[in-house]
């Protein structure tokens, strides 16, 4: 979030992610910085990439603001833009107006763009990437927080599972249930479940985790929601077997001792993951592990030879590896 | 119903109510022109749901009624008939027959029942305005209205009538353009934001008419002149102070040959590409202002003027299509142009008078 603390405006911004309502906020924290010394009523331009030309861009920039300090300038969709139009603006970029802002907005430019690199020796670039999945629990916690409200961690998963992974969605939830809240300034998972209807679509790394963790109800349910969303059930045998190989690999490095880096090199998987996996490992021995996988080709030859209902069979090979340390 | 109407007078009609038409696809009703019979006049409407127009014309009814045609098709179709009687014929299974001369041609009507109710707008104010001065007004402003649908007051024209004074503003942040004029006989003080593109259509299709008729409603204005009636929604919000980007002062002040300036700086553009601005310079003592242009990779413009300068020597540069525009629409043979700094906004204004001014912000000076 590099454009937060900013104390002076640079002449060219860049702000780029996969998020749009990061890039939304950034803007609109831009917009207000620069309507601090100028009217927008009549120094605001808005550019569409996708049609604009990049000469207009620069001749609205290169234009001296109406009775103000600057002019902001907006191009959305950057990346969309023609190469030769991004040219013209990074040419621009060299020699930016001192009196105008230009905000370039874009989901994905290449580092080693000239614009990109023209802005970035101005300092004014910025990445807005959506949280890690593990984050957006953290994330939805901090959004209550700019609303003056505190929210314990499981009324923040809660909002997650109901909701989905879509911020702007979550954000629209949470003032939903800050509404329904009223004067309390601290919330729960009853505020979340009273208010918040489940609409997110299931995730087949969520009924990992679930078997993971030997969670057999939550593992059950997230199944049947897969299934009923229109996963294949071969679809979901591939990524458990994936999955299962995984631990296996991480109670192998466990059991001879690996240090966490050593894991995220054999594993080939980012710190997160590595913890992830490692504290469903420690659930399984590697016995267990070594027959779920073993059971797992066998479900796969039965499923694919038509021995046996489909679903049937798969829940019951599920049962087995999620009860059998009990 | 069955009506037979002079080519011209049916043409006049109908191209006075395609303005009107809609291009949206989602509502097919609104791309057809409303046909019905009146007493001896046939009357035509059009609307796309933001502005609505209705003319009439005489003609001879042989069976009345009303029908939709295709707006476009039917105009094309008329256009292209020879001088001569035209003779429209709706049957009642949802075809036309438009026949001139040897000429026939079958058209599928639209269900008129669909058509929107033509709006009744009560006016709570209401001014007359001689349709020359007032398409001459809005001709001169409305090259500074906004094209960006993001900040839709600037699409708009501020009108103002005031103590006999009738007042258009229009800026796009980039130029303003003000101009006054007075008004013989008028009376009722208005202030509202027009869509500019519906100032235009009303200037445009308004020429013959000796007089317009402003009335002013809560949330619409209706034109009235000849047998047409133009209804548009007003603009909301607020316009933006204008006032306080007019200069009080300025350093230099060249006097100069609208025609001149204009045709030079016709000239010197063709060097100025879209990002690269015109250059002026003011010489106070050789009674010169040199424009010049130079495109990178192309090549260079110059040419002087010889004017009547006042106050410093000065260089300022300018978008070149906005100086065109301003230096077209302004008031005079001659006009002036003030300059306070490189930074600050050129004017342009009738060499004597004040009621149109031109103010056109800088570019920087590379």
């Amino acid at each position: 979030m590099a454009v937060k603390g900013i104390q002076e405006l640079k002449p060219v911004y860049l702000v780029y992610g996969d998020e749009p309502l990061l890039l939304e906020r950034a803007l609109r924290r831009l917009k207000d910085r620069v309507a601090e010394v100028a009217d927008l009523d009549f120094n605001f331009d808005t550019f569409d990439g996708e049609t604009a030309d990049g000469a207009e861009v620069v001749a609205a920039a290169n234009t001296l603001p109406f009775a103000s300090e600057r002019r902001l300038v907006v191009v959305r969709n950057v990346d969309k833009m023609r190469a030769s139009e991004q040219a013209v603006l990074a040419t621009y970029a060299l020699d930016p107006a001192p009196t105008a802002c230009l905000v370039l907005v874009a989901t994905k430019l290449r580092r080693d763009s000239k614009l990109y690199k023209a802005v970035d020796a101005l300092g004014g670039t910025a990445e807005y990437r959506a949280p890690g999945r593990s984050e957006y629990p953290t994330w939805v916690v901090e959004l209550f927080g700019t609303r003056g409200r505190k929210i314990d961690r499981g009324g923040a998963e809660a909002l997650v599972a109901a909701v989905g992974r879509d911020l702007r969605r979550l954000e629209t939830e949470a003032d939903k249930v800050v509404a329904y809240a009223g004067d309390r300034l601290s919330l729960t998972r009853a505020d979340i479940e009273a208010v918040v209807e489940a609409t997110a679509a299931p995730s087949v790394f969520d009924f990992l985790n679930a078997l993971g963790s030997r969670e057999c109800g939550s593992a059950f349910a997230l199944l049947d929601a897969l299934l009923g969303s229109g996963e294949e059930l071969l679809g979901v045998h591939a990524m458990t077997v994936r999955h299962l190989r995984t631990l296996t690999s991480a109670r192998a490095l466990l059991d001879r001792g690996a240090a966490s880096g050593a894991m995220q090199r054999e594993l080939g998987m980012q710190e997160w993951q590595v913890r992830n996996a490692v504290a469903q490992a420690r659930r399984f021995g590697a016995d267990e592990l070594s027959r779920a996988l073993r059971d797992a080709a066998d479900l796969e030859a039965r499923l694919k030879s038509g021995q046996g209902e489909p679903r049937v069979i798969f829940e019951m090979w599920l049962a087995g590896v999620c009860a059998r340390s009990s | 119903m069955k009506v037979s109407i002079a080519r011209g007078e049916l043409l006049d009609a109908l191209s006075t109510v395609s303005k009107g038409l809609s291009s949206r696809t989602t509502l097919p009703i609104l791309s057809g022109i409303h046909i019905a019979t009146k007493g001896d006049m046939v009357v035509f409407q059009a609307t796309d749901l933001e502005i609505s127009i209705k003319t009439s014309c005489k003609a001879r009814i042989d069976e009345p009624g009303q029908a939709v045609l295709s707006g476009r098709l039917l105009t094309d179709i008329v256009r292209s008939l020879p001088e001569a009687a035209v003779t429209l014929e709706v049957s009642a299974g949802g075809s036309a027959l438009v026949t001139c001369g040897q000429s026939k041609f079958t058209m599928k009507t639209l269900p008129a029942d669909d058509y929107p109710k033509f709006p009744e707008v009560d006016p709570s104010t209401t001014v007359s305005l001689p349709t020359e001065t007032f398409s001459r007004v809005v001709h001169q402003v409305s090259k500074a209205v906004s094209k960006d649908e993001t900040r839709p007051i600037l699409t708009g024209i501020l009108v103002v009538v005031d103590s006999g004074i009738l007042r258009m503003v229009a800026t796009d942040s980039y130029r303003l353009c003000v101009r006054e004029v007075a008004v013989e006989g008028m009376s009722g003080d208005i202030e509202l934001v027009i869509p500019g593109k519906a100032l235009e259509d009303v200037a445009k299709i308004a020429g013959a008419a000796e007089s317009i008729s402003l009335g002013v409603s809560e949330n619409q204005v209706v034109f009235t002149f000849g047998d047409t009636t133009f209804i548009s929604r007003r603009i909301e919000g607020s316009f933006p102070n204008y006032r306080q980007l007019l200069p009080k002062e300025h350093a230099t002040r060249v006097i100069i040959d609208r025609a001149e300036l204009l045709e030079a700086v016709k000239r010197v553009s063709l060097m100025a590409q879209h990002s690269t601005p015109l250059r002026i310079s003011v010489s106070t003592a050789e009674h010169t202002l040199t424009l010049s242009a130079a495109a990178q990779d192309v090549g260079e413009a110059t040419e002087d003027l010889q004017v009547t300068p006042e106050g410093e020597d000065i260089e300022i540069a300018f978008n070149h299509a906005y100086l065109v525009d301003g230096v077209q629409v302004a008031e005079g043979d001659t006009i002036a142009l003030e300059i306070t700094s490189p930074l600050k906004p050129g004017v342009l204004k009738p060499a004597d008078g004040d009621g149109f001014t031109y103010l056109l912000m800088p570019v920087r000076l590379g």
